[in-house]
C-alpha cells in the first residue's frame, strides 16, 4: 500500500461490511445502506458486534437530517466555516450510501461547463460524426447514468453561469445534449452533495433558484473543548498511523492546550469569559488544529526525542495564527502577554512561542 | 360505577382522546378537578361570546391581593370535557379544595417576612394541577423530549384503552417518588375523593372522573376504600374560611408557556394550539409549514409553496428515520430549517415568533361575555373605552395623541387617571425632543393580570374619575416629598380632575414652607413651571398653581444666598442646573412680576462674597443673557474672578459657571476671550495642570461644531496679532529626539 491516502470506502471497508450484513431495514434505491445504518456508520455505534467508530463527532440531528435530504432524492448543502468537516462528512456519505467516493468535481474559479456535463471525445467525432459513443461523461453523467451519488467540492467558487447547469440537472433529473437532441435521465439513487464555505471573499453566490434545489445543512464548530480535544486526538491518531510516524502521539495534556488557545482565539474571549482578546485574520478551525498538532508530532518525530512539547507546536500555533503578517503578529503578542504569561504551568509555552513571535 | 381519566392538563392529544372516550362511554355526572368555585361560572360556557384562552379568576372579597388564575385554552382538555358536559346537560361536580380555603390557609402559610412588599404579594397563577410533571419524566425515560409527544405517541395510536394504562403508570410513579406529597396536596385529594363520594352516593349510572394524571391512582375505586372516611375528613377539619368572588377573564396564549412561569405549563402554546385545531394527524405537518412558509413571507423571505412540499417530505423522512408515526415540532423546525430558511437560524427565529405564541407581539387574547357580573368600576371602564373607540388587546400599539383635538384630549385624560390608578394598560412614552406640548405618545398593552388591577381598584370607587380621586387623596401624606407630591399633581392635572386639584396644590403649598432643602425646593422649580405651562393647553384653572408657584419662587430667593454658603462642589453643580431650568422657565413663561423677583435674587446671589464661584459665575451669564448687565460690567467681573488674587482653582470654576453651554458669548466677543486667553497664559505648570481639567469641563459643554467654529476664531485672530513669544531657554536634547520621532513617522 504505496498510496498516501486511500479511499473512505477501502479504508473503512470492514465496518461498511458489518454494517452491510447486520442491516435488516429498508434501503432506499440503489443504496448500500439504510439511512439508520448510514446514520450509524457517520455518528458511531455498534454493528452485528463490531465496534463501528464515530467519523463526525457532533449534533446527531444535523447528520440524520442531512441523510434524510439524500433519502428524499433531494440535492444536500452543506456549509460551514472552513475547517468544520464539510468534505469528510460529505466524503463519509457518499462512501457508505453508494459505496463510492470518487465521483467528484472540484469547483475552481476555472471550473468549466464540461467539467459538470461532458466532453467530447474529438477524434470519434471528426471521424464518425457525432454519436452518443463520442461523449466523454463528467462525474456528474457517471453519477446520473449509474445511480451513484456526487460531491461538488466548494460549489460556490465555480462561476455563476456553469453553476446554473445544475439547475435542470437537479430539478429534472435529466440531462439534455442538444448536439444529440437525446436527454439523458438520472437511474435511482442519483443525488448531489455540495459544499461551499461562506467565509472566502471572492465567492459566487448562488442564485435563487439554484438554492432552491438544495437542502441546507450548516455545520458548525465544535460546541463544547471537549469535543474539539476528542476530534483533534482521535484525527492525529489517524493521520500518524498513515504518515507512519512512530508510535508515541502527542499527549493528551499538549493537544488539549493547542485547542484552548485555538478556541480562545477564534472566539474572541477567553475560556472563563473574563478576558476579551483581539481576533487573527486566520480561521483556527478544528482541521488547523490537527494538522498543527500533527506537525509537532512529526518535528517531534524526526527531530526531538519522540514527546511533542511545547517547542515542537508552537511553530505551528504560531504560523497557523499569523496569516496577516503585520496585525496577527500583534495579536499573537497581545495573547502572549495578556493570557499565556498569566497561566499556571504555561511558562513553556510562553518561552517557546516568545521566540517564534 | 365510575371511570377515572388521568389527564396531562393544556395537552391537545389528551384534550382529543378525552373528547372521544366521553362520547364512547356517555357518563351522566362528570366530577372534574376544579375548585368549588368555578362551579357558578359555567353557565357562562354556553355564551357563545366566551372564546378561549380565558381563565376563572377567584379572589378574597376583602384582600384582592390573594387570587388565583385558573386557565383554559381551547385545547385544554377541562375545557372539552365542560363544553360537552353543558351541551349534553351532563352535571358537573367541581371536587378541587374550594378557593375559599385554599386562599385562607394560603395566607396562614405564606408568613415570609421577605415579602413584605406589597407589590410582590399579587397573582400566584395556580395551576390545577402538579408542580414536578411525573409524564416529563416517564417520557424522558422512554427518550422522547418531552411529554407532549410521548403522550401523542402512546395515547392517540391506542384509544381508550390508555386512560387504564396511564393510571398505572402513575401509581408507579408515586410509588416511586415522583411528584410533590406535601400537605397541601395530600388536602386536595382527601377533598376529592369526599366530593367523589357525594357524587357517587346520588346515584348516577355512570360517573366519569377528569384530574391530573398524578392524581389518578388516589381516585379510583380501590383507592376509595383503602382511603377511610375518617382519615380523610380528619384531614380536612377545621379548615380556615374567606369570603371569595369569581369571574371569568380574558387571558393570553403567552401565559401558558413554560417560561412565564405557569406551573403546569406548555412549552410551545402555538404548536398545542395548531395540534388541537388540525382536521387529521396528517394534515399536521403540511399546514404547520404552510404557515411558516406564510410568516417568512410576512417578514419578506421568500418561501415558494415548492418548498413547502419539500419540507413536508424531509420531515416525514426524518420522522420515519427516528421511529416516529408522525413528524413533531422538532423534525418540522429542523425540516424548515433546512428546506425553508436555507440553513440560517435568524430566519427560522423570526418566523417563530410569529407561530409558537411565545412572543407577546403575537399574541391572541380571549373574549369574555358582556353580560357577565361586573364592578360598576369594570362598566365604567369598558362604557369608557367603547365611547372613546379604544380596544383592549394583547398586542402592543403606539398611540400618539394630539391634545388640541376634543376626542384625543379625552383619550388623555383617561389613560391619566387610569395612571393613578396603577393600572398597567397604557404607559406614556417620555418624550425626547419636548417638541411643543400639545404632543403625547403612549404604548398600550393589556397583560392579563391587569384584571385583577380593576377589580382591586373598584373598592375605592364606582367609577373611574371617583376612584381616581379616591386614589389621590390617600396619596396626600404629609411625609410625601415634595418630588412626588409634584409628580402627583402633574399626573391630577393631565388627568383633569379639578377638584382633587386644590387639595393636592394645598399639600404641596404646606410642603414647600417646611421645605429646608434648597436643592429640593429649587428642583422642583422647573417641573412646577412645566405644569403652568401645561396647563394653558388643556384649558384648566391654574390660578393656584400661580400661587404656588410665587410662593415657591419666594421661599427659594429668600433661602438663595445663605444655602450656597456652604456647597460643595458636586451640589453645586447639581444648583447650577436647577438654576438653568428655573431661568429658562419663568422667561418662558412670561410674568414680569415673577421674573424681577428672579432677577433680583440673582443679583444679591452674584454680589455675595459667600457664593461658590460656579454659582457666582452662573449668575453673571444669566444676568447678561437676560441683558441685566451689559458686556462691559460682564468682563469686569470675569477679570476680577480671573485675577491673580483668587485660586486658580476658584477661577477655573467661575468660569465653567460662566461659559456653560453656549460659546456664543466667545465668538462674538473678542475681548472675553483675550482675557481668557492671557489667563490661561499667564499659568505657572502646576496651576495650569490643575485647572486644566475643570477649563476643559467648561469647553466640553460646547458642541463639536461650535469648539470647531471658536478654533477659527481664535486662529484668524491669532494670524492678526503682533505679539509672538518666543522662548529663548530651549532644550536642544529634547529637539534631537523630536527629530527622531518626526524620522520615525515619516519612515525614514
Amino acid at each position: 500500500m504505496t498510496t498516501l491516502r486511500q479511499p473512505v470506502e477501502i479504508q473503512f471497508q470492514e465496518e461498511l461490511e458489518a454494517l452491510r450484513a447486520s442491516d435488516t431495514l429498508p434501503r432506499p434505491p440503489r443504496w448500500q445502506l439504510s439511512p439508520q445504518a448510514v446514520a450509524t456508520y457517520l455518528l458511531g455505534g455498534d454493528a452485528g458486534g463490531k465496534t463501528i467508530t464515530a467519523k463526525y463527532v457532533g449534533s446527531r440531528r444535523l447528520i440524520e437530517t442531512a441523510i434524510a435530504t439524500l433519502a428524499t432524492d433531494r440535492a444536500l448543502l452543506l456549509l460551514g466555516v472552513p475547517g468544520t468537516a464539510k468534505s469528510w462528512v460529505s466524503e463519509h456519505l457518499a462512501a457508505a450510501i453508494s459505496g463510492d467516493s470518487s465521483l467528484i468535481v472540484q469547483g475552481t474559479a476555472g471550473t468549466p461547463e464540461e467539467a459538470l456535463r461532458y466532453s467530447w471525445n474529438y477524434a470519434l467525432l471528426l471521424a464518425k460524426g457525432p454519436s452518443e459513443a463520442a461523449i466523454v461523461a463528467s462525474p456528474m453523467l457517471r453519477g446520473m447514468r449509474d445511480g451513484k451519488l456526487v460531491r461538488i467540492e466548494e460549489l460556490t467558487r465555480i462561476p455563476a453561469d456553469v453553476q446554473d447547469t445544475l439547475i435542470t440537472i437537479l430539478s429534472e433529473k435529466l440531462l439534455p445534449v442538444p448536439e444529440l437532441d437525446i436527454a439523458i435521465r438520472a437511474e435511482k439513487g442519483f443525488t448531489v452533495i455540495a459544499t461551499a464555505n461562506n467565509r472566502d471573499k471572492g465567492v459566487n453566490e448562488l442564485s435563487s433558484a439554484l438554492k432552491r434545489r438544495f437542502n441546507t445543512v450548516v455545520l458548525p464548530s465544535p460546541a463544547t473543548l471537549e469535543e474539539e480535544v476528542g476530534i483533534v486526538q482521535m484525527r492525529v491518531a489517524q493521520l500518524g498511523h498513515a504518515l507512519e510516524l512512530p508510535e508515541l502521539p502527542p499527549a493528551l495534556d499538549e493537544i488539549r492546550r493547542v485547542v484552548t488557545i485555538f478556541r480562545e482565539l477564534r472566539e474572541g474571549v477567553t475560556l472563563d469569559g473574563k478576558t476579551k482578546l483581539k481576533q487573527s485574520s486566520g480561521t483556527l478551525s478544528t482541521a488547523e488544529a490537527i494538522s498543527v498538532v500533527s506537525h509537532g508530532w512529526a518535528m517531534a518525530a524526526h527531530f526531538g526525542d519522540g514527546t511533542a512539547r511545547a517547542a515542537d507546536l508552537a511553530p505551528g500555533v504560531a504560523g497557523a495564527i499569523v496569516k496577516d503578517p503585520v496585525q496577527d503578529a500583534q495579536v499573537l503578542k497581545e495573547y502572549l502577554e495578556t493570557v499565556i504569561k498569566e497561566r499556571e504551568g504555561w511558562k513553556d509555552w510562553y518561552r517557546a512561542a516568545r521566540e517564534r513571535v | 360505577m365510575h371511570a377515572v381519566y388521568g389527564i396531562r392538563h393544556h395537552g391537545p392529544g389528551s384534550a382529543r382522546s378525552l373528547a372521544t372516550a366521553l362520547a364512547a362511554a356517555s357518563p351522566d355526572a362528570l366530577v372534574i378537578e376544579a375548585p368549588e368555585e368555578l362551579a357558578e361560572l359555567l353557565p357562562w360556557l354556553d355564551d357563545p361570546a366566551l372564546q378561549p384562552p380565558v381563565a376563572a379568576l377567584i379572589w378574597a372579597t376583602e384582600d384582592s391581593k390573594k387570587a388565583s388564575f385558573y386557565p383554559f385554552a381551547q385545547f385544554s382538555p377541562e375545557w372539552v370535557a365542560l363544553r360537552w358536559a353543558r351541551a349534553h346537560g351532563v352535571k358537573v361536580y367541581c371536587m378541587d379544595l374550594p378557593m375559599r380555603h385554599s386562599l385562607a390557609l394560603r395566607a396562614q402559610v405564606r408568613v415570609e417576612p421577605l415579602v413584605a412588599d406589597p407589590a410582590d404579594a399579587t397573582v400566584d397563577p395556580q395551576p390545577p394541577g402538579d408542580f414536578d410533571d411525573p409524564i416529563n419524566a416517564l417520557a424522558q425515560a422512554a427518550g422522547y423530549a418531552d411529554g407532549e409527544s410521548w403522550w401523542e405517541h402512546v395515547v392517540e395510536a391506542r384509544g381508550h384503552a390508555a386512560f387504564e394504562a396511564i393510571t398505572e403508570a402513575m401509581a408507579v410513579a408515586r410509588a416511586a417518588g415522583l411528584g410533590r406529597l406535601d400537605d397541601e396536596t395530600l388536602r386536595r385529594e382527601a377533598w376529592m375523593r369526599q366530593t367523589l363520594r357525594a357524587a357517587l352516593k346520588f346515584g348516577h349510572a355512570q360517573v366519569a372522573v377528569i384530574c391530573g394524571a398524578f392524581h389518578a391512582p388516589v381516585l379510583t375505586a380501590d383507592a376509595l376504600k383503602t382511603h377511610a372516611i375518617k382519615d380523610d375528613a380528619a384531614r380536612l377539619k377545621g379548615l380556615a374560611k374567606t369570603k371569595v368572588d369569581a369571574t371569568w377573564v380574558p387571558w393570553s396564549h403567552t401565559k401558558f408557556a413554560i417560561a412565564s412561569g405557569y406551573g403546569a405549563g406548555v412549552e410551545a402554546p402555538g404548536w398545542y394550539a395548531h395540534l388541537f385545531e388540525a382536521a387529521s394527524p396528517d394534515d399536521v405537518a403540511a399546514s404547520w409549514l404552510s404557515k411558516m412558509a406564510q410568516a417568512l413571507r410576512a417578514e419578506d423571505i421568500d418561501a415558494p409553496v415548492a418548498s413547502v412540499i419539500e419540507s413536508v417530505r424531509l420531515a416525514q423522512a426524518l420522522a420515519t428515520m427516528r421511529w416516529r408515526p408522525a413528524p413533531d415540532l422538532r423534525e418540522l423546525r429542523e425540516a424548515s430549517l433546512a428546506v425553508l430558511c436555507h440553513g440560517e437560524i435568524l430566519k427560522l427565529k423570526l418566523a417563530e415568533t410569529r407561530l409558537l405564541g411565545l412572543s407577546p407581539r403575537y399574541d391572541v387574547l380571549g373574549q369574555v361575555p358582556e353580560t357577565l357580573p361586573q364592578s360598576p368600576l369594570q362598566s365604567d371602564f369598558s362604557a369608557q373605552n367603547r365611547s372613546l373607540r379604544l380596544k383592549v388587546e394583547a398586542l402592543e400599539r403606539v398611540l400618539a395623541l394630539d391634545l388640541r383635538q376634543d376626542a384625543d384630549r379625552a383619550k388623555s385624560q383617561h389613560f391619566w387617571r387610569l395612571h393613578l390608578l396603577g393600572l398597567a394598560w397604557a404607559t406614556p412614552v417620555a418624550e425626547s425632543r419636548g417638541k411643543g406640548s400639545f404632543r403625547e405618545t403612549w404604548t398600550l398593552c393589556w397583560a392579563p393580570e391587569a384584571a385583577l388591577c380593576l377589580i382591586d381598584a373598584g373598592r375605592y370607587g364606582g367609577t373611574i374619575a371617583l376612584a381616581a380621586r379616591a386614589r389621590v387623596e390617600t396619596k396626600l401624606e404629609p411625609s410625601a416629598a415634595l418630588a412626588q407630591l409634584l409628580a402627583l399633581a402633574d399626573n391630577v392635572l393631565k388627568a383633569a380632575l379639578n377638584d382633587v386639584l386644590t387639595n393636592v396644590l394645598a399639600a404641596l403649598d404646606a410642603r414647600a414652607a417646611v421645605a429646608s432643602d434648597i436643592t429640593e425646593l429649587m428642583a422642583a422649580m422647573p417641573p412646577l413651571i412645566a405644569l403652568l405651562r401645561y396647563g394653558d393647553v388643556r384649558g384648566t384653572d391654574l390660578s393656584g398653581l400661580q400661587a404656588l408657584l410665587h410662593g415657591v419662587l419666594t421661599r427659594s430667593c429668600v433661602a438663595l444666598p445663605s444655602a450656597c454658603a456652604q456647597l460643595n462642589a458636586d451640589a453645586a453643580l447639581a444648583l447650577v442646573q436647577s438654576l438653568d431650568g428655573t431661568h429658562d422657565g419663568l422667561r418662558m413663561l412670561a410674568d414680569a412680576a415673577l421674573l424681577e423677583e428672579w432677577l433680583a435674587a440673582l443679583v444679591t446671589l452674584g454680589g455675595a462674597a459667600s457664593t461658590p464661584p460656579l454659582i457666582a459665575g452662573r449668575t453673571t451669564r444669566l444676568l447678561l443673557d437676560a441683558s441685566q448687565i451689559n458686556h462691559t460690567a460682564a468682563s469686569q467681573r470675569l477679570s476680577q474672578a480671573l485675577s491673580r488674587a483668587s485660586a486658580p482653582v476658584d477661577a477655573a470654576a467661575w468660569l465653567e459657571g460662566f461659559l456653560r453651554g453656549s460659546v456664543h458669548l466667545l465668538l462674538g466677543h473678542a475681548e472675553l476671550r483675550n482675557l481668557i486667553g492671557s489667563w490661561l497664559s499667564g499659568m505657572n505648570d502646576v496651576d495650569f495642570q490643575s485647572t486644566l481639567p475643570l477649563v476643559r469641563r467648561a469647553f466640553s459643554t460646547f458642541a463639536a461644531a461650535e469648539r470647531r467654529l471658536l478654533l477659527q476664531d481664535i486662529l484668524q485672530a491669532g494670524s492678526h496679532s503682533t505679539s509672538v513669544n518666543i522662548n529663548d531657554e530651549y532644550d536642544p536634547g529634547g529637539l534631537a529626539r523630536v527629530r527622531a520621532g518626526l524620522r520615525g513617522w515619516l519612515g525614514q
